[in-house]
C-alpha cells in the first residue's frame, strides 16, 4: 500500500462513517422537509 | 326553497339548516347559520359542488347538503346598505400593556418570575397566515402555501431574541368543535397543555368567520392576543378597524399586523409577553344578550354554567367554555364531566326550553348568538373594503380556470405543461449538463488513480462503487428541483384548492372527496408529506384510502428509476415513456380506488366544505426556500443512504463468501443471496439477481435503484434486459412498495397492519402489472 492508498482509504471510511452517524442520528427525524410525526419536536404529541 | 335552487348570482337569507351531527355542526361553525346572507357564485363544472358568497368569503359545498339549507330569496332592492363603524372617540384600553390600565386594576396579580417559560399556542382559521407570522415570530422557515390545511402538525420555537418563550404554531381551525383530527390536536393543546398565552391571529379581510373562533377561544379563559394580520390589504381596499373600540369590545388586546410584510408583529410581541407575564386573562366571557329574543340563550348558558360548575372545575375545563360545549351537545366535554343522570335531565330540560324559546335548535341557538354579537362589534367596529383587487383578479382568473367548459382542459393543459417543462425542457436539459460534468469528472479523478497506481481494490471500491452510485444519482437533482418548482407554484398560487374544487364530482365516483386531490397532487412530489397531509381530511374512511392511493402518485425519488431506463432502452422517447408512466399510475390509482369503495371502504366519501381562497403571486423567497430544501433533502440522502448503500453493494458483488475478491461477479455474495428471490421475479422477466438486488434496495431509497444497477452493471445494463425486460421494470418500479420512508410514515398514520398490508398490496399489484406488460408484450412479439 502506497501513501495515496492510505490517504484514500482513511477518506473513504471517514465518508462512510460520517454518513452513518448522520443516517443515525436523523433515524426517524422528518425527511422531504415534511414532518413526519415522529421527530424530537412532535414525538408523542399527534 | 333550498339553497341548492338558489340560481346563479342571486341572494338569499338562510333560514334553517338541516341535517345532523358534526358536519352540521361543521357548517354553523362555518357561518352557514339562519340569517346569514349568501350569493351563489358558480357551479363547479361538473355541476357539483357549488360556491357560495358568505360572511365575505367564499366557501364551497355540495348539492346535497345545499339542499338541506333552506333559504328566503332576496330581492333586488334588498341590497346590502353599507354599514359604517360608529364615530366613537374611545380612548385605547390599553390591556395586554402596563400603565394605566395597571395603575387602575392594583388587584391584577404579580407577574410570573423571569425564569417561567412563556408558552403561547398560535391559534387562527386555516389560511389566516399562522405559519408566516410564526416564521415572523421565531425567525424559522416553516413552509406556508395558499390552501387551507398547510400545517398540518403542530411545530415550535422560541420568538427571536426571547429566549425564555416558546411558539406553537397549531393547523387552523375554524372553531374548537372537534370535526377534524386538526381541531383535536388544536382543542387538546389548549386544554391540556395549558399554554401562558394565546395568539389569536385573525384574517382582518374575512374577519366576521374569524371572530367566531375568537369568541370560542376567549371562553378558554386564557390570557389572549388578537393579532389582526392582513391589515395592509384591508386598508389598500378602503377598509378599516377601530381597535380601541374592538379591544373594549371583545376585552382581550388587539393588535394590528401585517405578518407578510413584517409589520405590527414587535408590538404584538410586546403584548403576548406582558399578557403571559402577568396572567392577564380575557376581561369578557359574557356576550350573550340578555335582550335578544327574550334573552332565552343567555338565561340557558348562565343557568347551565351554574349547574356544571363543580364538574367543570374537576375537569380542568373553563366553565363558560363547558357550558357552551354541553348546550351544543359535545360528547367529549360531557365525558369529561361526568354529570350524573339528574344532572344531565336537568340540562336536557333546560335546552329544551332555550329551543322553544328561542325558535332554533341547541347548536344553531349558540352559533347564532356568537354571530349575533360579532355582527355588533363588526358594525360598531369595522369599515368594510370595497371588494379587493385580489378578488377581482381572482374572479377573473377563476373563470377560466374554474369555468364550467375551460376548467378539465385547462387542468389538463397546465399539469401537460409542468410535466413536459420538467422531463422535456428545463429539468433533462440541465439533467444533461449535470450527467456530463460529473462523468468528466469521474473520468479524470479515474486517470489520476491509474496514473498514481492506487490499489486496485481501493480503484474499483471508489470509482465502481461510489462514483457509479453517488453520481448516476445526483444527476437527477435538476429534475427533482425542477417538478418541486412547479407543484410549489401550483401550490402557493391558490390554484390546488381550485383543483379539489372541480374534481370533487369525478373524486366521488371512486369513493374519494374533493380534498384528497390536495394529498394525491403532494404525492407526485413525495409520500411522506402526501401521507401527512392527509390529516385535512375529517373522514377516517377517505384518510384511510387517500392513504393507501398516494403510492399511485409516483413520486420524484422513481424519477432517476424511469430517466436511466428510458434513456438506455427509448432512446428518444424519453418524455412520452415518462408521462406514460405517471399516466399509468393515476389509472392504476383509479382502478385500485373502484376495488376499495365496492370492497373494503363501502359507503361515501365525507361531504365537501371547503375555503376557496384569492390567487396570490408565489413569494420568491418562499419558493426558493422550499427549493432549497428539497436539494439539500437529495443531497442528504445521496451522501448518506445512497453513499452507503452503494459501497455496502460494491463489497457484497465484488467479494465471495470467503471474502475474496471476484473475477466474475456470478460467484459473489450478493448473486447468491438475491438468487433466493430470482424465482419470484423470473416469471415477468426480472429474474436477474442484478435486478432483483437493485429493486430490493429500491425499499431503502427509491433512488438506490439505479445507484445499485450502475455499480452491478458498470453502465451495461443492456446486456441484463430487453426492451420489454426494461418496460416490465419500469412498471414494477412504478407500483411495488413504497421505500421505508414513506411506510413508516403510514405506519405511524394508520399502524403497523395497514403499513405491512400496504407493502404486500402494492408488491402484489406490481407484479401483476409487470406480468400483463409481459404477455401483451410478448402477444406482439416482443422478448
Amino acid at each position: 500500500m502506497t501513501i495515496v492508498d492510505i490517504v484514500l482509504l482513511v477518506m473513504i471510511i471517514s465518508a462512510v462513517a460520517g454518513a452513518a452517524v448522520h443516517c443515525f442520528r436523523n433515524r426517524g427525524k422528518c425527511s422531504c422537509s415534511g414532518c413526519c410525526g415522529d421527530c424530537s419536536q412532535c414525538h408523542g404529541k399527534i | 326553497m333550498t339553497l341548492k335552487e338558489l340560481q346563479i348570482g342571486k341572494k338569499a337569507v338562510i333560514t334553517e339548516v338541516g341535517g345532523e351531527g358534526a358536519l352540521r355542526q361543521h357548517f354553523l361553525d362555518m357561518g352557514v347559520i339562519p340569517g346569514a346572507e349568501v350569493k351563489v357564485v358558480k357551479y363547479a363544472p361538473l355541476g357539483d359542488p357549488m360556491e357560495l358568497q358568505l360572511h365575505g368569503y367564499s366557501l364551497s359545498l355540495r348539492l346535497a347538503d345545499a339542499a338541506e339549507i333552506t333559504v328566503a330569496e332576496l330581492s333586488k332592492e334588498d341590497t346590502e346598505a353599507q354599514e359604517k363603524p360608529r364615530k366613537k372617540k374611545r380612548e385605547h384600553p390599553g390591556l395586554g400593556e402596563g400603565g394605566r390600565f395597571h395603575e387602575a386594576h392594583p388587584e391584577k396579580p404579580e407577574p410570573l418570575p423571569d425564569s417561567v417559560k412563556l408558552t403561547f399556542a398560535l391559534v387562527g382559521n386555516q389560511n389566516s397566515g399562522k405559519t408566516t407570522l410564526f416564521n415572523r415570530l421565531t425567525g424559522s422557515n416553516q413552509h406556508v402555501g395558499n390552501f387551507p390545511g398547510v400545517t398540518v402538525d403542530r411545530k415550535d420555537g422560541p420568538i427571536k431574541d426571547h429566549p425564555n418563550t416558546r411558539v406553537t404554531d397549531l393547523p387552523g381551525i375554524y372553531s374548537m368543535s372537534p370535526y377534524t383530527a386538526e381541531e383535536v390536536v388544536s382543542r387538546s393543546f389548549v386544554l391540556d397543555e395549558k399554554p401562558r398565552g394565546i395568539i389569536n391571529i385573525v384574517d382582518a379581510t374575512n374577519i366576521e368567520r374569524n371572530l367566531y373562533l375568537t369568541m370560542q377561544l376567549i371562553e378558554m379563559d386564557v390570557p389572549m392576543v388578537v393579532a389582526l394580520n392582513m391589515m395592509d390589504e384591508l386598508t389598500a381596499n378602503g377598509g378599516s378597524v377601530d381597535i380601541n373600540e374592538m379591544e373594549a369590545m371583545l376585552g382581550v388586546p388587539v393588535v394590528p399586523i401585517s405578518a407578510a410584510k413584517n409589520s405590527g408583529v414587535d408590538e404584538l410581541i410586546d403584548h403576548a409577553e406582558h399578557i403571559a407575564r402577568y396572567q392577564e386573562r380575557p376581561e369578557r366571557q359574557d356576550f350573550c344578550d340578555e335582550k335578544n329574543c327574550g334573552g332565552a340563550v343567555h338565561r340557558c348558558l348562565h343557568g347551565i354554567a351554574c349547574l356544571i360548575e363543580d364538574h367543570a372545575k374537576r375537569a380542568g375545563l373553563p366553565v363558560r367554555f363547558a357550558a357552551s360545549k354541553v348546550i351544543e351537545g359535545d360528547e367529549l366535554v360531557m365525558k369529561q364531566l361526568c354529570l350524573e343522570q339528574n344532572e344531565i335531565d336537568a340540562v336536557d330540560h333546560i335546552v329544551a326550553q332555550m329551543e322553544k324559546e328561542r325558535g332554533l335548535d341547541r347548536s344553531a341557538a349558540i352559533a347564532d348568538m356568537r354571530f349575533a354579537f360579532i355582527h355588533k362589534v363588526c358594525t360598531e367596529t369595522v369599515k368594510r373594503p370595497h371588494e379587493s383587487k385580489e378578488h377581482i383578479r381572482s374572479r377573473k382568473i377563476d373563470k377560466v380556470l374554474t369555468g364550467r367548459f375551460t376548467a378539465i382542459p385547462a387542468f389538463i393543459a397546465i399539469m401537460a405543461l409542468v410535466f413536459w417543462l420538467t422531463f422535456g425542457v428545463i429539468g433533462a436539459g440541465l439533467q444533461g449538463l449535470l450527467e456530463a460534468g460529473i462523468d468528466k469528472l469521474i473520468a479524470l479523478a479515474d486517470g489520476a488513480m491509474k496514473r498514481a497506481g492506487v490499489n486496485e481494490v481501493i480503484h474499483s471500491l471508489l470509482v465502481k462503487g461510489i462514483f457509479a452510485g453517488v453520481g448516476s444519482v445526483l444527476s437527477f437533482l435538476p429534475i427533482i428541483v425542477t417538478l418541486f418548482f412547479f407543484l410549489s407554484l401550483l401550490e402557493d398560487s391558490g390554484y390546488i384548492a381550485r383543483v379539489a374544487f372541480f374534481m370533487d364530482k369525478a373524486l366521488r365516483k371512486i369513493g374519494l372527496s374533493g380534498r384528497s386531490i390536495v394529498p394525491l397532487l403532494i404525492g407526485f412530489g413525495c409520500t411522506v408529506p402526501a401521507v401527512m397531509s392527509t390529516r385535512t381530511l375529517p373522514s377516517e374512511r377517505d384518510r384511510k384510502m387517500t392513504i393507501l392511493l398516494t403510492p399511485f402518485m409516483s413520486c420524484t425519488a422513481k424519477l432517476p428509476i424511469y430517466a436511466f431506463f428510458a434513456a438506455a432502452f427509448f432512446p428518444g422517447k424519453s418524455a412520452v415513456i415518462l408521462i406514460g408512466l405517471y399516466l399509468l399510475g393515476i389509472l392504476s390509482g383509479i382502478f385500485v380506488a373502484c376495488v376499495y369503495k365496492a370492497t373494503v371502504f363501502k359507503g361515501e366519501a365525507v361531504p365537501f366544505v371547503m375555503e376557496l381562497p384569492n390567487y396570490r403571486m408565489p413569494a420568491a423567497k418562499n419558493v426558493g426556500q422550499l427549493l432549497w430544501d428539497k436539494a439539500k433533502d437529495f443531497l442528504q440522502r445521496a451522501f448518506s443512504v445512497i453513499l452507503i448503500a452503494s459501497v455496502v453493494i460494491w463489497f457484497l458483488q465484488s467479494f465471495d463468501m470467503n471474502l475474496h475478491m471476484v473475477d466474475d461477479s456470478e460467484k459473489s455474495i450478493l448473486a447468491a443471496a438475491a438468487g433466493l428471490l430470482s424465482p419470484l421475479l423470473a416469471p415477468i422477466g426480472l429474474g436477474d439477481w442484478r435486478i432483483v438486488t437493485s429493486l430490493i434496495s429500491g425499499f431503502m431509497a427509491k433512488e438506490s435503484v439505479v445507484s445499485t444497477l450502475e455499480v452491478l452493471f458498470s453502465g451495461d445494463v443492456g446486456s441484463a434486459l430487453t426492451t420489454l425486460g426494461a418496460a416490465c421494470l419500469l412498471v414494477f418500479s412504478l407500483l411495488y412498495t413504497p421505500c421505508v420512508a414513506a411506510i413508516a410514515a403510514v405506519k405511524r398514520e394508520l399502524g403497523e397492519k395497514w403499513a405491512l398490508t400496504l407493502v404486500v398490496w402494492q408488491c402484489v399489484i406490481a407484479w401483476g402489472a409487470a406480468l400483463a406488460v409481459r404477455l401483451i408484450g410478448m402477444a406482439f412479439g416482443g422478448m
